[in-house]
């Protein structure tokens, strides 16, 4: 399957750009999810920017994510190396309203590069239930339909696309979203983060009923994964149960040269109002868009929604957006009314902050040095407890990794323990029993500590939360490899 | 229960309409001692899942709908002080108040971020406990497979917020700087409630570090996954008796 895939990849790789660009703009909304997660060497603003232009960052992009990816990347390496290049290049040729239009996010320059190297390693899929696939084909086509760029190139870029889909050995049009079901489908445990992040790239399509369909699958997905996935003793089927949610969790990213949005997603809720999560950006051309219609009284959601032109924004989000920004407008406002009839503050203040405050004039007479130095000293506590939060922050982040990685240690160690044991009965050559204690690439150290001691807490005991970074600096891959391995080896014994 | 105990101390300080959107740290801990330890079943465990999920949606909703107001203020903060440079000569009176004023919105905004950081932490650290609690009651593994999809959830991807923050600081550098030439023409009074901008801000963020430092002392359940001790500098108003506990600075 994967030779198929990669000699299909190949075939593909010279031009119809287009195509891949499309394929290539899925992980988009998800970029910063897994940027976040993954800590990518981007920073939030400059990632994502600007679909049309090809960046140096992008090839950098590329290896961070797919150092990044975890079982992808073990099974991709080979293709990875082969197809980027040529990826990186096709991908910017292609306007993104294309790619937006068939994946309703923006078409950023990692992610699709990311994502055509993930594509073809998707596990090959289960059957996917009969009842998806003319759901996907429809929204598929349908978004077709939407792009005039599209009908021009059409005749060609749909063989292309259909080629490209038939890297996942599913239906022509259905093999991306087949693929990224049958990430979803996904069973074992051990494997339920990858899959997650897998389909939250992918953006399944899934219901024709939402306003936006291509968004809301997206984040139906998302919110799938991380619902069922939560569960490790309930399999439930993936399909049905992403039949039956129609409340995606939705992230948008801007459509044109704008950095993308954040992330998604949340656990299966009983909302039925799709989530956006804003960005300085977003609220930018917001901003800017309402400017443009004479004020946010006389602006209407429509016409703000217009002129944003933001692929898979609804409505409904400008709708919520534009009250709260009215509302933030006029309390300034009431404030400075206030003041004129020197009367003080109490309902017209905020909600959220009750001001105990006089208003200005008394200030001014109050005691300026006073209260400055009072709002310094707040604002240095502030400042501390946001210093602290980030550091706390990141060290559970680390704490997490390392529990992870010793988990797996302790996993393999197990395995090992038991190989040993039964190769031991069998009376196995020397040279099986190496190789399968054998860990490659975790640090030699470690390694001979294990097998001597056989207890893995001294192991941990020598390792403070200041060592952890050299246990970090492990290869990714390496260590979702063995936690895979023993993430099975946990599901057996469970 | 400490950590109950100081959850429930932080939700009494904190902001009023964020009171009901903290972690129900206790009726999940209820749950897991109602799980049976001998034959934790699936359906409880189901349950249990469920309760998580549902919390941690509440999270979500209620921090991206923060994030999203936070987003709007401090666009139209930084408006407003960039118009505060045009409309007034800074020798005017209403010049001075506007200031105040907008000094005094400023930090309010910042300190509501940092504590909405702070809630996603607070939360975050709950979770975290509650499952290492269930895992201990059930010998299952919960816990790790769970916690990652916690860490890529909305609330606990703080970095927006965290970048607001850190605007918020640099629009705050030009004000407190003007300010102090201002002040030395104002009169010098009795410092009264007014002169901190806004007191429970100021209060949650005082029990957040504490608390903070508190959790992170040391306990029966210390090991090398806990955090290390907290050593926050000197601060005065840290040890004063008007705190609920003073707490030695280390």
């Amino acid at each position: 399957m994967s030779s198929q895939s990669i000699l299909t990849v190949k075939d593909i790789n010279p031009p119809d750009t287009r195509s891949h660009s499309c394929q290539t703009s899925v992980p988009s909304p998800f970029h910063n999810l897994f940027k976040s997660q993954y800590k990518t060497s981007l920073s939030d603003d400059n990632s994502l920017s600007s679909t049309n232009k090809p960046s140096s960052t992008k090839t950098e992009n590329l290896s961070s994510k797919t150092h990044d990816k975890p079982i992808l990347a073990e099974r991709e390496i080979p293709i990875s190396h082969v197809s980027h290049p040529s990826f990186s290049d096709l991908i910017f040729s292609r306007s993104s309203t294309f790619c937006t239009s068939l994946y309703s996010s923006s078409s950023t320059s990692p992610e699709p590069c990311k994502y055509m190297s993930n594509l073809p390693f998707l596990p090959h899929p289960s059957p996917s239930p009969k009842s998806l696939q003319p759901q996907q084909k429809s929204s598929i086509f349908s978004e077709d339909g939407t792009s005039s760029e599209m009908a021009a190139e059409e005749e060609q870029s749909d063989d292309d696309v259909k080629d490209f889909l038939n890297l996942n050995g599913g239906d022509a049009s259905d093999a991306s979203f087949h693929g990224g079901n049958c990430a979803k489908n996904s069973l074992a445990m051990s494997e339920q983060m990858e899959f997650q992040i897998l389909s939250e790239q992918l953006g399944i399509a899934i219901t024709d009923n939402e306003e936006s369909p291509r968004l809301d699958d997206i984040y139906e997905v998302a919110q799938q994964e991380t619902s069922l996935e939560v569960s490790p003793g309930c399999h439930q089927p993936k399909s049905g149960a992403v039949e039956e949610t129609k409340e995606p969790v939705v992230k948008v990213q801007l459509s044109t040269t704008r950095s993308a949005s954040s992330s998604t997603g949340s656990a299966n809720s009983a909302n039925n109002k799709p989530r956006l999560r804003w960005t300085l950006e977003l609220h930018e051309r917001f901003v800017e868009a309402v400017n443009k219609l004479d004020g946010c009284e006389k602006a209407t959601p429509k016409g703000v929604l217009k002129l944003m032109n933001v692929e898979g924004l609804t409505i409904y989000h400008v709708k919520s957006h534009l009250q709260k920004y009215r509302l933030a407008k006029h309390l300034p406002e009431t404030k400075e009314d206030k003041k004129a009839s020197s009367s003080s503050s109490s309902s017209s203040s905020e909600d959220k902050k009750p001001l105990l405050v006089n208003n200005g004039n008394d200030n001014g007479k109050k005691g300026n040095l006073q209260v400055t130095e009072a709002l310094r000293m707040q604002i240095e506590v502030q400042k501390q407890l946001h210093e602290q939060l980030e550091i706390q922050r990141q060290l559970q982040l680390r704490i997490e990794e390392h529990a992870r990685y010793l988990q797996k240690i302790l996993e393999e160690q197990q395995k090992t323990s038991d190989s040993l044991a039964s190769s031991i009965k069998i009376t196995s050559t020397p040279t099986e029993i190496q190789s399968q204690s054998q860990l490659p690439e975790t640090p030699s150290q470690l390694q001979s500590q294990l097998i001597e001691d056989n207890e893995v807490t001294k192991v941990n005991k020598k390792h403070s939360l200041g060592d952890s970074d050299n246990d970090c600096e492990l290869p990714k891959e390496d260590n979702k490899r063995q936690r895979l391995e023993a993430d099975e080896l946990n599901q057996e014994k469970n | 229960m400490k950590f109950g105990k100081r959850l429930k101390k932080q939700i009494d300080d904190t902001i009023p309409e964020w009171k009901d959107k903290f972690l129900s740290y206790k009726d999940l801990k209820k749950l897991v001692r109602f799980i049976s330890a001998a034959h934790p079943s699936t359906k409880a465990e189901a349950q249990f899942v469920e309760l998580l999920n549902s919390e941690i949606e509440k999270f979500n909703s209620f921090f991206i709908e923060q994030e999203e107001e936070f987003i709007i203020r401090q666009r139209e903060l930084q408006d407003r002080i960039e118009k505060l440079g045009e409309r007034f000569e800074p020798s005017d009176a209403e010049y001075a108040a506007e200031m105040a004023q907008t000094r005094k919105d400023i930090v309010n905004f910042h300190g509501e971020m940092v504590l909405l950081i702070n809630y996603s932490n607070v939360n975050y650290t709950g979770l975290a406990k509650i499952l290492k609690k269930y895992d201990k009651r059930t010998g299952r593994l919960l816990r790790l497979p769970f916690i990652e999809i916690v860490l890529k959830q909305p609330f606990f991807t703080t970095e927006l917020i965290s970048k607001l923050v850190k605007k918020c600081e640099t629009m705050m550098d030009p004000i407190f700087s003007l300010a102090s030439a201002v002040e030395d023409q104002a009169e010098t009074k009795e410092m009264d409630s007014a002169a901190i901008a806004e007191p429970s801000i100021f209060k949650n963020t005082v029990a957040a570090l504490v608390t903070m430092q508190e959790l992170r002392k040391g306990s029966s359940t210390y090991g090398h996954f806990s955090l290390p001790p907290l050593n926050l500098p000197e601060f005065d108003f840290l040890q004063s008796p008007s705190l609920p506990s003073p707490i030695p600075i280390q």
